[in-house]
């Protein structure tokens, strides 16, 4: 495996926002992680890159493990060195990764120069490589361009160029699309895919559009109040969704083929950080809840296959 | 079922520079037609910056057209004086995309849902009863009365938002992407409680969304907009006949792993509403472009029944397909 999460838990002052997250990435494999706001999944994203002490928060519990070594612990002058080389981040809004007063070409030649240790020229001549191969038209003249000057589609693939300067080996692409209209995110998602299929990268993929997930993912986590409630290959998730959450989730999604006035939503509010049930954390608004789920909090037990579910209700059935 | 709004013509150009620098015309809306039945629910799809919003506004008469009318239950709004058009707003409501910025941070919710009466100058019953009858309708607590907007969830908010807009016992409620800062099982509440308040108010919805699905499954006729214009009016369950709608539609992933979209690449960007091409705006991305398309702007010419596609090529109405895991 290129990336195994065990067991982590993640924690703020009292609070353990994400906890028990057990899940793992293989090199040439898409994994998405879904979930809600408010689910943990950038949080998790943010435990991986070794993010999470600017935020104030720290790992409480758990491993990390990146190509068999254990991040967690690891030293920060280590940490610095995979970052943005071996593994890397996109962030939801490409502003956030650009410098707006920094032109576009230097600003990708940044990692293949720090990680890589290329020249200015070969660096130069990389990134020019890494923008055709995203279908960046023009990329020599787009290279002297500042962040302002593209669209939002177009600014998002210069992200995907400087997160893949440092050759990463890891991607982590935390909601890439949704700031995007609906073609430039199936070109995005297009991009993405094939980068996975052609280069061997493993992917994680955060998104909350189960679109999204059907369209591009091989495995996917799904999350809830900071847990992993289930763990399933595509097919199987949306085909037999073993945990009442997943089930219910995929009910809400609007399709063209459904009755009118059938769209079922799940009643009541993802409880907060402060005010979590006892027990599973999806009691309170489950459909199928017993008497042991207000108490007794179900552990994601992953089989061989790879597969889990975290429900009492769902492993006696 | 009678026409509630007719919309006629209706085009806006906002204009920039002048003094300094040349004066540029900037096309937001050009020359749209519709009609709207009473209680029908009519989606407005496109992607940013082809005027879905601008479009809303207009029809409530928010901004002024530039050429065009809107005429509602009969009446040109054009024709009403100051009074009488205060009146009428009473008639139509806007729900907002971003509930955290519609109300008032500073007003209780009681406030907020109050602010219709005294704007209009309309003095409620009880206002207590009205408070509470209007928390009802939308599925909130009584109690969330006395509460602050920072207290509330996005899909509180956006419930409270909803009331507000009903408050006035409205025939038309424009919906400007109300769920889109929404999770998805908060969309699918305030979906289905949109569904309930349309049956029991005898509603007429004019929605607008970038998201195809959903309006797919909400509405009953959609309009596609592709910089300021219609490009076509079809019935939701109707198969495309613009390329537009259909790239459109070949870009909205189902969520069924086995119905994997190939992924038609559409070339070209978007050109600017500034400098508009003379022939369809959208021949330089088109599959099917030919030189008649450069040249000459298609209008909207009947498809079938209720559908309508401005095209000089339109794709033959065939059963939707779907290529199988072509993306893996």
């Amino acid at each position: 495996m290129l990336l195994d999460l065990e067991m982590l838990r993640i924690r703020f002052g009292a609070f353990s926002p994400v906890d028990q997250v057990t899940l793992s990435v293989d090199r040439g494999e898409i994994l998405g992680i879904v979930g809600e706001s408010g689910s943990g999944k950038s949080l998790t994203a943010t435990a991986i890159m070794g993010l999470l002490p600017r935020i104030g928060g720290q790992i409480a519990a758990g491993n990390i493990r990146f190509d068999g070594t254990d991040l967690v612990g690891m030293p920060e002058r280590q940490l610095r060195r995979l970052r943005g080389g071996r593994i890397a981040l996109i962030t939801q809004n490409p502003m956030t990764s650009l410098d707006s007063m920094m032109r576009i070409g230097p600003q990708i030649d940044q990692a293949a120069r720090l990680h890589l240790g290329l020249s200015r020229s070969a660096a130069r001549a990389r990134s020019l490589e890494l923008m055709a191969d995203l279908r960046i038209p023009d990329p020599a003249s787009v290279y002297d361009l500042f962040p302002h000057q593209l669209s939002g589609g177009m600014k998002q693939r210069i992200v995907i160029a400087m997160a893949l300067a440092g050759d990463p080996e890891l991607l982590i692409a935390d909601e890439p699309t949704t700031a995007l209209d609906v073609t430039v995110q199936a070109q995005i998602v297009q991009i993405l895919v094939d980068l996975v299929r052609q280069r061997g990268l493993g992917l994680i993929l955060i998104t909350h559009d189960m679109g999204v997930v059907a369209q591009a993912c091989d495995r996917v986590a799904v999350m809830y109040c900071g847990r992993v409630v289930e763990l399933a290959q595509v097919d199987a998730l949306f085909e037999h969704p073993r945990h009442p959450y997943t089930q219910a989730l995929i009910r809400c999604i609007p399709r063209h083929d459904m009755a009118k006035g059938t769209m079922s939503a799940i009643p009541g509010v993802v409880p907060s950080a402060a005010a979590q049930p006892p027990g599973c954390r999806f009691n309170p608004r489950c459909a199928l809840v017993a008497d042991r789920c207000r108490v007794e909090t179900p552990e994601l037990r992953v089989g061989t296959s790879g597969n889990g579910v975290a429900c009492h209700v769902a492993e006696a059935a | 079922m009678s026409d509630l709004l007719t919309v006629n013509g209706l085009s806006r150009r906002f204009s920039d520079g002048g003094l300094f620098r040349k004066r540029k015309v900037f096309h937001a809306v050009s020359d749209v037609s519709f009609t709207l039945k009473r209680g029908q629910i009519l989606g407005v799809v496109g992607e940013s910056g082809c005027g879905k919003s601008t479009l809303a506004r207009l029809v409530l008469r928010l901004i002024n057209p530039s050429a065009g009318q809107v005429q509602f239950d009969g009446v040109d709004m054009a024709s009403l004086s100051r009074t009488d058009m205060r009146r009428l707003r009473q008639r139509m409501q806007l729900v907002f995309q971003d509930p955290y910025s519609a109300i008032d941070p500073r007003y209780s919710i009681r406030d907020a849902l109050l602010e219709p009466y005294r704007v209009q100058g309309v003095k409620p019953k009880s206002t207590d009863d009205t408070v509470s009858s209007l928390l009802d309708m939308v599925g909130l607590n009584g109690s969330l009365a006395a509460s602050y907007p920072h207290q509330l969830s996005g899909g509180q908010k956006q419930r409270v938002g909803i009331a507000r807009a009903l408050a006035l016992n409205p025939s038309l409620v424009v919906l400007d992407e109300p769920t889109a800062s929404l999770d998805v099982s908060v969309q699918a509440q305030i979906v289905s409680l949109l569904e309930r308040l349309r049956q029991e108010l005898g509603l007429t919805y004019l929605f607008i969304s970038h998201d195809l699905g959903l309006v797919r499954y909400f509405c009953d006729q959609i309009l596609v907009m592709y910089l300021g214009r219609i490009v076509e009016v079809l019935p939701s369950d109707a198969a495309p006949a613009h390329p537009y709608t259909r790239a459109l539609l070949d870009s909205t992933f189902e969520p069924d792993p086995k119905r994997r979209r190939s992924i038609t690449r559409l070339g070209g960007e978007i050109p600017s509403g500034y400098d508009l091409p003379p022939g369809c705006a959208f021949a330089n991305r088109c599959p099917r472009v030919t030189d008649l398309c450069r040249r000459v702007l298609p209008t909207l010419t009947t498809q079938g029944s209720g559908h309508q596609a401005a095209c000089h090529h339109p794709l033959a109405a065939v059963p939707e397909v779907v290529e199988q895991r072509s993306v893996a």
